[in-house]
């Protein structure tokens, strides 16, 4: 017996009290920080990988050879694959001929030597070369062959780049089809993807006789999915989980053009949301624009390339608008009106807002990120009026005034650190009233980061 | 002859001496802008009386003088429902005073009256602040919801651009210092409001006026806010953002060149109350309204 107790112990059992709470504490945490965790789990992140899911390449080339006539050789490539890990299905397949002169005086020479991937993969060799027979058969040591990826109309050239009587034929034809993989959380909920595409025109070497480099295609008369590129050579699509056929086409006809691809997604900024429970007395729920996610993936104003010269002018490249790989996710918080104390309807300092301690209260408080309330209005500050108020690191206020998804994503670029840019009122980051849609370089790198 | 010479000698020294000591010299012509706004508006007839003397020192004053604040203010950029900036008050003077009442009472729109009420709290006196309480007391009618009526937004400002002119004017002292009380308003106020403001509409014009009061830095704005604050928990809850708000603009009121605050972008008045809040006074008075609200 503990001599030390009080007299006045109480008569129930403390211990089952303190416990009871306790558990009910732990139990409302665990609620919380799961239902909290809920909108966090969901970013997972998303990827992409792309390869050549087919890729056809024959190309045919008889180029003068002054010390022994004419070599005719025709290069077929066709390689098919259906998948990101390089599990092609195909042949390769060269055919080596050599002109009557050569013929005579060497003995025949005509062969062909081919590599298959198909199961099981080999390698046969035959014809003749100075006469003799080359058949060779064996399973085959793949060659490393490391074609562009290049698209060519059927292209036959006759050429006597000498004048000298020495015509030699360039023939080609190239396909190349680009797969894309997007692993995605949201399965059937397309969301965005940024490609880029770089395509250069190629034409015969006068001199070497070879496929050679010529001229840049312009982005715009390049296409994906049929979206245009813009200046960069980018565009924005939105895409479900899956696999995609993402082969890029050119409007304009050029016999052979090799191209390049990339693709990343875009990002996506989740954001969750509560509101003042005065909204209940008003008709509900204030609302959410654009069905819960609001993009920046349109190019406003035609942007210039990033790498144009006339950007090293501060103003230009503060002027000109480019579009954003960025989209803004909503999702309502578990609790999705205000927790005591922002609750009250008696006292509604946290729905009409008008004082700043209020406003800078209500923003640290952890419970959302987005916060809508009536009005803000702080007669001190000086806006006319504040559609909403966001700064970093973590919190966003729109107010129900504030239904334009523009603003959504004004509050956004302050949450992430943006600044007020009020040189022209179309800018997103117009600090008066109702804002543009135009971002520029500095505020897109802010979105995408 | 010659003791009556040296007795007139004397005596006119004597003269001289007493004119110098009775009348010091002039004031210089060129008016430190931070001596401007001990001026009253009282003293602005006597500024104007004042204007050729100083034309022979600088000529720069008179030549504004003569160019009327309407020409000057029409070469700026001016939005009459927004604070006008520092391009502005570079442009004001002590003697603009009846003209800015008169342009002043020249819009029928109170939220057309926001940029010229600024400009008042630069130099303005009694005159301006007559003008901005007459316009507050008269106000009857509806407003509306406050997100949808900016005259009702530039009422409640008024109170608080009266805060500055305070300082150089009795009328607006008295009436900070009565309009501080929920009381008054339930006595004078005779507009109304939607009805879901309704019920706390006096109490955002008193925590107005408190602010104003503040930021015009008088002592009794600080004795107030003390006292307030002892007040118990329930009492002083709706108060707690306005009380803060007043200690943050009383802060604001003894740093150098304050007058400024209003002539700021709003950019820089969030940057700046931001600031206030992350600093040891303002994380003190978070703390005593976290404590006040039961914010954990």
């Amino acid at each position: 017996m503990n001599t030390h107790l009080p007299a006045n112990l109480p008569t129930c059992q403390p211990a089952n009290l303190r416990f009871g709470r306790i558990s009910r504490q732990i139990l409302g945490s665990l609620l919380l920080i799961f239902w909290a965790a809920f909108p966090l789990a969901a970013q997972v992140p998303r990827q992409v990988s792309y390869w050549a899911s087919r890729q056809y390449f024959d190309r045919q080339n008889s180029a003068s050879d002054p010390s022994a006539g004419v070599t005719v050789v025709k290069e077929v490539f066709d390689s098919s694959q259906y998948n990101v890990n390089f599990d092609p299905n195909g042949s390769y397949t060269v055919t080596t001929s050599k002109d009557d002169s050569w013929n005579r005086d060497y003995g025949t020479t005509i062969y062909t030597d081919q590599w298959w991937w198909t199961n099981p993969t080999g390698r046969r060799k035959n014809g003749l070369w100075g006469g003799k027979d080359v058949s060779l058969q064996d399973p085959g040591i793949m060659p490393n062959i490391e074609l562009p990826w290049a698209k060519a109309n059927t292209v036959t050239v006759w050429e006597d780049p000498n004048r000298m009587g020495d015509f030699r034929i360039i023939q080609l034809v190239a396909e190349t089809n680009i797969r894309l993989r997007h692993v995605s959380a949201y399965g059937a909920q397309a969301r965005g993807i940024r490609v880029s595409v770089t395509a250069v025109e190629m034409r015969i070497s006068e001199y070497t006789g070879l496929w050679e480099p010529f001229a840049s295609i312009p982005p715009a008369q390049i296409s994906v999915r049929g979206k245009a590129l813009d200046q960069n050579g980018q565009t924005i699509i939105t895409l479900p989980a899956g696999d995609h056929d993402l082969t890029p086409k050119v409007s304009q006809f050029y016999p052979y053009y090799i191209f390049t691809f990339d693709a990343a997604p875009t990002k996506d900024h989740h954001r969750t949301r509560s509101y003042h429970p005065y909204f209940s007395t008003m008709g509900g729920d204030p609302g959410v624009p654009d069905n819960r996610r609001i993009d920046l993936f349109s190019d406003p104003d035609s942007s210039m390339s990033d790498a144009d010269s006339m950007l090293v002018t501060l103003s230009v490249r503060n002027f000109d608008a480019v579009p954003v790989g960025a989209e803004l996710f909503i999702y309502d918080y578990p609790f999705l009106m205000f927790p005591p104390p922002f609750h009250s309807i008696y006292k509604p300092n946290y729905f009409d807002i008008t004082s700043s301690t209020d406003l800078i209260k209500l923003y640290n408080a952890s419970f959302s990120q987005i916060k809508q309330v009536n009005s803000i209005k702080l007669w001190d500050q000086g806006g006319l009026e504040m559609l909403g108020y966001g700064r970093p690191p973590n919190i966003t206020l729109t107010t129900m005034v504030a239904r334009s998804p523009k603003a959504w994503m004004h509050e956004l670029g302050h949450n992430l650190g943006l600044e007020n840019r009020n040189d022209y009122g179309g800018n997103l980051m117009y600090g008066y009233g109702e804002v543009g849609g135009e971002v520029n370089r500095s505020e897109r790198n802010a979105f995408e980061r | 002859m010659k003791r009556i010479f040296i007795l007139l000698l004397l005596v006119g020294m004597a003269v001289v001496g007493w004119f110098t000591f009775r009348h010091p010299p002039e004031p210089s012509p060129v008016v430190s802008v931070d001596k401007a706004p001990q001026e009253s508006g009282i003293t602005t007839e006597v500024s104007r009386v004042n204007e050729p003397q100083k034309t022979l020192v600088n000529p720069s004053p008179a030549t504004n003088a003569r160019i009327t604040l309407k020409e000057r203010l029409s070469k700026v950029d001016l939005n009459k429902t927004r604070y006008p900036g520092m391009a502005v008050a570079e442009l004001l003077q002590p003697q603009d005073e009846d003209e800015l009442v008169d342009l002043f009472h020249e819009e029928s729109l109170i939220r057309n009256r926001v940029a010229y009420m600024v400009m008042m709290t630069r130099h303005g006196g009694d005159k301006s602040a007559q003008a901005m309480i007459d316009m507050v007391k008269s106000q009857k009618g509806f407003f509306k919801d406050p997100p949808n009526d900016y005259d009702h937004e530039a009422l409640h400002r008024t109170l608080f651009f009266l805060g500055p002119i305070a300082v150089r004017s009795d009328i607006a002292r008295q009436f900070l210092r009565d309009a501080c009380e929920i009381e008054y308003w339930k006595l004078h106020r005779q507009y109304s409001v939607v009805e879901r403001v309704e019920p706390h509409e006096d109490r955002y014009l008193a925590a107005d006026a408190l602010t104003g009061l503040a930021l015009s830095g008088l002592p009794e704005a600080m004795e107030l806010i003390t006292a307030m604050k002892q007040w118990d928990r329930d009492r002083v809850d709706p108060w707690a953002g306005a009380l803060s708000d007043a200690a943050k603009f009383f802060d604001y009121s003894k740093e150098p060149d304050h007058w400024k605050y209003l002539f700021l972008t709003d950019d820089e008045r969030m940057k700046k109350m931001e600031n206030w809040h992350e600093s040891s006074a303002g994380k003190e008075w978070g703390a005593w309204y976290d404590k006040i609200r039961g914010i954990e």
